[in-house]
């Protein structure tokens, strides 16, 4: 019931395992070359650590042993666990002279970041691509993973969210149509396997050691990552020691800007979107009074500029802060407007996939939703409303990935974001201030 | 030192009560958990079955109940509940029995402390776990949540079974065959007295409890059981 995986004696079944760390409560018995085992947790002079997540514990189970709870889900780390790992080996059979069967052409500006990114690969080194929200930034790695996949290399797509990852896994899927690709995250469990090519969650490199040759890892800014030790460490465990790690971001943090300046870290910037037209702009709403008011009605100037975007009959997502107020919106906005067919969704939502497939096959009209559709998710012709912009929630990489959800279509370059707020944040004024600099040549 | 809250990882921040500020009493008491996630987690409301505290649209029998009088000719174990189990509280239930995260026991703790300790026993007795389970997860989860806010008196222990009652479904755990049997100890002479409590986490149809209160109401015939249950 914990959650752990046995070793099987079977090599086929062994090899499945290779790259990946696991957790056994007893030292196995079997003897294998390339099977080694360290602590579960390893005490430093400054605490106890997780081997599997780098956390540091302080959680106790009744006989006085740590555990670690930042990595729970994906099993139990004890103090008195085993961390197991198998050796990865470089893949000799069944190589193939090209896996890309994707027949798309790239921009000049993308050709130009692909070759940067083939350049990194050779030499083993890592890279940071600033790109612009719908630069087109999936188009511009199907060479490099391309190259890394006729090179025998593993090779693995990691990004923090699992809509993401569900988005990802089809468009690859149909670039490299000859290969089984791994999709592993935490809503989507199955044995684990072998594949070249995996896509998964940020979480699930936890689950590997020393695995990859290249790690991709998409919107690197997303939370949880950013900020995410954790994550980072994950990472680091899971690219082998000579092998490439790939950030893709529209906002990068300051220290991986540090490591730019430093030449620890390549670097492509991208400013411009894959149709070549400039990002939409915020347009700011200042509201006077509340966003809801007394829980019955909503703000007089919201749902004037929210009728005005209706009438466009485009597809409308409005962004609330807090998943308690997803259903006081859905009411009053559902009287207000009786034709039109609303939804909510958020992080918890066990019908969140299904939900958001219908809302982009455009069987709703307005969807409404909190934080999680920030990223990756592209919509046609949608109008983006964010509510109470202000909101702590929202930092600024927040905000210009809520933003970059306009306008990604070559056939409707523009269209309506809208921040509405009381208070006019540094987020929000840093935000904007990105967004105009990236259209600025 | 800022308190972490155990559920979201996000800091606590002190809720700045003025009756609080100004009165002599300082409630110095620890939080586990923030007010957000704890506005996850829901108060059963009313109406609600009079023996099963089951939530319900009337006050009548709930179906359950109708059931046990059948079974019991009228002789009901009436129950104590606290939250309903819903989304947030799956969860947590989830984290806790699932993936053994034992620190989790001081949110149930927060959560059912106050309204908890206004029941009054003469004893309190944990339902027993299953031991294979006590063994993987290397601690109880009944009584490691009850022996921080009441004196546990443990009478019964549990046979280990084939399948665990989060896996059944509602037939088969009305079906679910005695797997109580009393401590040694406890057979010998009657040691229990007056009202009894009996613990559990989850009350879904009775049946765990009412099973519970057969063996002990056979050897103690003089005892009045009651359950309580934190999730109904």
């Amino acid at each position: 019931m914990m959650g752990q995986e046995n070793v099987k004696n079977n090599n086929q079944e062994m090899n499945k395992l290779r790259g990946r760390q696991w957790i056994e409560t007893t030292q196995l018995m079997s003897q294998r070359s390339g099977l080694t085992f360290v602590s579960g947790i390893v005490r430093y002079s400054d605490g106890y650590y997780c081997n599997r997540c780098g956390t540091i514990c302080v959680a106790q189970l009744p006989d006085q042993t740590f555990y670690c709870r930042t990595c729970i889900a994906l099993g139990r780390v004890c103090q008195t666990d085993f961390l197991y790992r198998y050796e990865a080996e470089q893949i000799k059979q069944d190589l193939q002279a090209n896996y890309l069967t994707w027949e798309g052409e790239l921009t000049p500006s993308q050709q130009k970041i692909s070759q940067e990114l083939l350049n990194s690969l050779a030499l083993k080194q890592d890279h940071l691509v600033h790109a612009v929200t719908g630069a087109g930034k999936t188009e511009m790695l199907f060479e490099v993973v391309n190259q890394a996949l006729i090179q025998g290399e593993r090779v693995c797509l990691a990004t923090p969210r699992i809509d993401v990852v569900n988005e990802l896994y089809p468009r690859f899927q149909q670039a490299f149509n000859t290969i089984t690709i791994g999709k592993y995250h935490g809503q989507e469990y199955h044995e684990p396997n072998f594949e070249n090519l995996t896509i998964c969650t940020t979480h699930q490199l936890l689950k590997f050691y020393h695995a990859f040759d290249l790690i991709i890892i998409d919107e690197v800014d997303a939370f949880p990552f950013r900020n995410n030790a954790v994550l980072n460490f994950g990472a680091k465990n899971a690219v082998k020691t000579i092998g490439s790690r790939f950030f893709l971001t529209a906002t990068p943090s300051k220290e991986q800007l540090a490591l730019v300046k430093q030449k620890k870290l390549n670097y492509s910037l991208l400013k411009r979107r894959f149709h070549g037209h400039h990002l939409p702009v915020p347009k700011l709403k200042m509201l006077i009074r509340p966003t809801i008011i007394k829980n019955k009605r909503l703000n007089h100037y919201f749902l004037f500029l929210l009728k005005q975007n209706i009438a466009f009959k485009k597809p409308i997502l409005i962004f609330v802060p807090k998943i308690r107020q997803l259903s006081i919106y859905r009411e009053i906005l559902t009287k207000k407007f009786p034709a039109l067919r609303f939804e909510t969704v958020y992080s918890g939502d066990k019908d969140r996939l299904a939900k958001v497939a219908s809302f982009r096959n455009g069987e709703l009209d307005i969807l409404l939703t909190t934080t999680i559709l920030e990223r990756g998710v592209t919509i046609k012709h949608v109008q983006v409303f964010i509510l109470d912009a202000d909101d702590a929630i929202y930092n600024s990489a927040a905000l210009i990935q809520i933003a970059g959800r306009v306008g990604r279509a070559k056939d409707d370059p523009n269209g309506n974001i809208y921040f509405f707020y009381h208070q006019y944040t540094a987020n929000i004024k840093a935000a904007v201030k990105e967004i105009k600099g990236m259209n600025h040549d | 030192m800022t308190d972490f809250c155990l559920v979201c990882n996000q800091p606590i921040r002190s809720q700045l009560d003025l009756l609080a500020l100004l009165s002599p009493k300082k409630t110095d008491q620890e939080h586990v958990l923030c007010a957000n996630c704890r506005a996850e987690f829901h108060l059963l409301g009313q109406p609600r079955c009079p023996k099963c505290d089951r939530e319900q649209e009337d006050e009548r029998l709930c179906v359950d109940c109708e059931r046990w009088e059948r079974m019991y000719h009228g002789n009901f174990l009436v129950n104590h509940s606290l939250f309903s189990y819903n989304e947030g509280m799956h969860e947590l239930v989830k984290n806790y029995k699932k993936y053994g995260d034992y620190e989790l026991r001081k949110v149930f703790i927060e959560l059912i402390r106050s309204d908890f300790c206004q029941l009054q026993y003469d004893f309190y007795v944990p339902l027993p776990t299953d031991p294979k389970h006590i063994a993987s997860r290397k601690f109880d989860t009944i009584s490691s949540i009850f022996e921080e806010i009441c004196p546990l008196t443990y009478v019964l222990e549990k046979q280990t079974n084939e399948m665990p009652q989060s896996q059944k479904d509602r037939k088969q755990r009305m079906t679910t065959k005695q797997t109580f049997y009393l401590r040694e100890n406890f057979t010998e002479s009657p040691q229990l007295s007056g009202r009894v409590l009996l613990l559990d986490d989850l009350y879904t149809t009775g049946r765990t409890a009412y099973h519970a209160r057969d063996i002990l109401q056979k050897q103690f015939p003089t005892c009045q059981f009651e359950s309580f249950c934190i999730i109904r």
